[in-house]
């Protein structure tokens, strides 16, 4: 008897659950909102365990770096420059313009920026088209001064103007280059998707 | 020998949105979309120029992900349902409005046009990959290639293997589905990185294109700007975009697409029919969405919509395609009493914007072609790159500058606050799958599948629309979990090959879950 009534409740609920799943089903959205898979158990590595910074090229006048260091790293800046070594010192990105001077970081001009301990990425505005550049990641000591501990790959930004460099066979015509005088450069083309975008 | 040249591009992409989970995926319907209103309408308009014998030049950029869709069968099935549901919308419309003239006008003309579709989309038993090689063996229209997945080449490309993987696979793809090499490559989003010309040569690719900047800016500085291409140091010819003829097309305000005769996108039935009504015919979860009858012309410039007048439409479609003839004749007119050679004018496009977004796009080209092959005077002809370079085989030698087609011209879309993030791990698995393909020469069996199903998931991370998406705003988290999901499957497999712990059963989900490029061969990552 009491196994009749607990089936009997559990199909009653099973009704109201099935309405009201229904009833909702029903309702009309009215705002389209994506649908999305559920979103995957595992999230991506936060770090890869490198010592490394790469750089990259946004335009003309920035440049984009990420880095990441490992623990063992730390280490090993502790054991050259002491227990409290992390603590003593600052970490810099140290930006070396090697236009004029390919390869050779003693004497190419470079600047610096003091970054967050936090950090794991930076745009950095070099203000330079045509040039190429170069960035270590470091620290700055008291008594050692800058301390590299990862180089990025080189890299060179885009002239944002026409060039200077004049091919004597192919001298510029002018009629050609009045031709397009006026018009900007792309305004946002981009292979378009599919995806509505705001009115 | 005629006075100038006119080329014109239309560049076709959308990413890999094959689902095998949810047969009403949103992603997938930009597919479909797409299919209705720009792929088999412009497969219709080349027909119908051939038939009559209208001489016309076309280059047609058909993306590896989106051949690959187009011969997936899967695919092909959930086109076939969409296209039938709308065709049955499209009956009931024609009942509904029975009383309503001016609306039912443009359900009628609805009608015509889904069951044209329908009928190509039959005769070609669903592969329209068969439809567009006749239309490259008519001679009239050049279909090349795009990278495999649409990467980002000047960001993803910080290794030159993977460069060479996504332009290898590509045209591999391509010979498969086009029976020949591809002549030439549309760069991912115009995206140009010098030395990448050097890949390209090696897979005997012969031109790509840049836009306007990258050549203006190019260095030396060239001779006919953007009116003639230039070769790069490996020997590629590079083509630049015309700045005058895709204002006159591209731009919002002053824009051809933005008449008021011409379709509203923005109001579609899906939104403003009666739920009960349409419900059968938007997501089953009863999110309303574009079914594609669009009742309105634009009108004017505020939310008052008159009903759509396909006449009218026509005729502005006609009007604007005699106003490009018009400036292109003056611009090469122009150009070519300066020249000491005939001027190029490159234009191109979006595919999907012809159609698509600008409804009334194909008509325009189709009455384009006309209106040009009936002057008795031959202002200009049209071209692809290939007969350019034939006849012009002699071009000056120039290195474009690093450049896109995005918004301010370099790679500032694809690299920002939103999207900057994905670059880290794009290389970081690209560093582990060219350590992989180097490490196994020749794998085989359960081994080789999971290499090669790596190789896919890699590939499909590194589309550069889920950057894009990011940025956009639209659909964020679509594309955060596409490139977060592709990322974690390649981790997974990468963990499974170097444990030597392959799970068959796990490795047939994931490539029935991913199955973009069949015969991928995880070497085309191996350093060379």
């Amino acid at each position: 008897m009491i196994t009749l009534i607990v089936l009997l409740a559990l199909a009653l609920l099973a009704g109201i659950f099935i309405w009201y799943r229904r009833r909702q089903t029903a309702r009309p959205a009215a705002k389209p909102l994506p649908v999305v898979e559920t979103s995957p158990r595992k999230e991506l590595p936060q770090k890869y365990g490198k010592d490394e910074i790469v750089l990259m090229v946004k335009d003309p006048y920035w440049l984009y770096a990420y880095w990441e260091l490992s623990d063992a790293k730390k280490e090993e800046l502790k054991n050259r420059f002491g227990l409290s070594a992390w603590e003593k010192s600052r970490p810099l990105l140290r930006i070396y313009d090697l236009t004029n001077n390919p390869y050779d970081f003693l004497h190419a001009p470079f600047f610096e920026i003091a970054i967050t301990e936090m950090a794991d990425n930076w745009y950095i505005h070099t203000g330079k088209p045509c040039s190429t550049f170069c960035v270590d990641l470091g620290r700055w000591f008291p008594e050692h001064g800058f301390v590299t501990i990862a180089r990025s790959n080189i890299v060179t930004t885009p002239a944002d103007r026409p060039s200077e460099v004049i091919d004597p066979l192919w001298p510029p015509l002018e009629a050609c280059w009045q031709a397009v005088e006026g018009y900007g450069k792309a305004k946002g083309i981009s292979s378009s998707l599919l995806v509505k975008p705001e009115e | 020998m005629p006075r100038g040249y006119v080329a014109l591009v239309l560049h076709a992409h959308l990413p890999y949105v094959r689902d095998t989970e949810d047969d009403f995926s949103l992603a997938e319907k930009w597919f479909h979309e797409a299919m209705t209103e720009t792929y088999i309408p412009l497969l219709h308009v080349c027909r119908r120029l051939n038939r009559d014998g209208v001489p016309y030049k076309l280059t047609l950029s058909l993306s590896p992900p989106l051949t690959a869709m187009m011969a997936d069968s899967l695919v092909q099935e959930h086109y076939r349902r969409y296209l039938e549901r709308l065709r049955e919308l499209a009956a009931r419309e024609v009942w509904r409005t029975r009383n309503d003239p001016s609306f039912h006008l443009v359900a009628r003309m609805y009608q015509n046009l889904f069951e044209d579709i329908y009928r190509t989309y039959l005769a070609y038993g669903g592969d329209l990959i068969k439809a567009f090689r006749e239309l490259q063996d008519s001679g009239n229209v050049e279909i090349i290639t795009c990278a495999a997945t649409h990467g980002y080449l000047p960001l993803i490309g910080l290794q030159r293997e993977v460069v060479r993987a996504q332009v290898e696979v590509a045209v591999n793809n391509h010979r498969r589905h086009f029976g020949r090499p591809p002549a030439g490559l549309w760069l991912p989003e115009c995206a140009y990185n010098p030395g990448d010309d050097a890949i390209l040569r090696d897979y005997g690719i012969k031109y790509f294109f840049v836009d306007a900047h990258g050549l203006l800016y190019a260095t030396p500085r060239p001779r006919y700007s953007i009116f003639a291409p230039v070769y790069t140091p490996a020997g590629v010819a590079a083509f630049g975009r015309d700045l005058e003829s895709s204002e006159q097309v591209w731009s919002a305000q002053e824009g051809y697409p933005g008449d008021f005769d011409y379709r509203e996108f923005y109001r579609d039935i899906g939104y403003d029919l009666d739920y009960e009504y349409i419900k059968p015919y938007i997501h089953p979860s009863g999110l309303r969405v574009d079914t594609g009858m669009k009742y309105y012309r634009i009108t004017g410039k505020s939310n008052y919509k008159e009903p759509y007048v396909p006449e009218w439409a026509s005729f502005k479609a006609h009007t604007h395609a005699g106003n490009f003839l018009f400036n292109r004749e003056h611009q090469i007119k122009y150009l070519s009493e300066y020249m000491d050679r005939p001027p190029i004018v490159v234009c191109p496009y979006d595919a999907e914007l012809f159609g698509h977004w600008w409804f009334e796009g194909p008509q325009f080209l189709e009455s384009l072609f006309r209106q040009v092959a009936g002057l008795a005077h031959q202002p200009f002809i049209f071209i692809t790159p290939s007969e350019y370079l034939e006849r012009f085989p002699v071009n000056q030698p120039a290195t474009p500058c690093m450049s896109s087609w995005g918004n301010n011209g370099y790679n500032e879309v694809w690299l920002e606050g939103s999207n900057d993030w994905i670059y880290r791990h794009l290389h970081h698995a690209a560093d582990e799958m060219i350590r992989l393909a180097n490490r196994y020469h020749e794998a085989a069996g359960l081994l080789l599948r999971a290499l090669n199903q790596a190789a896919r998931e890699l590939l499909v991370a590194q589309s550069s629309d889920w950057a894009f998406i990011m940025k956009t705003g639209t659909m964020v988290d679509y594309a955060v979990q596409r490139t977060k999901r592709h990322l974690l499957n390649f981790w997974e497999l990468a963990q499974a090959i170097k444990n030597n712990d392959l799970d068959q059963d796990k490795i047939q989900a994931l490539e029935e879950a991913n199955n973009i490029f069949p015969d991928i061969n995880y070497r085309v990552f191996a350093s060379r």
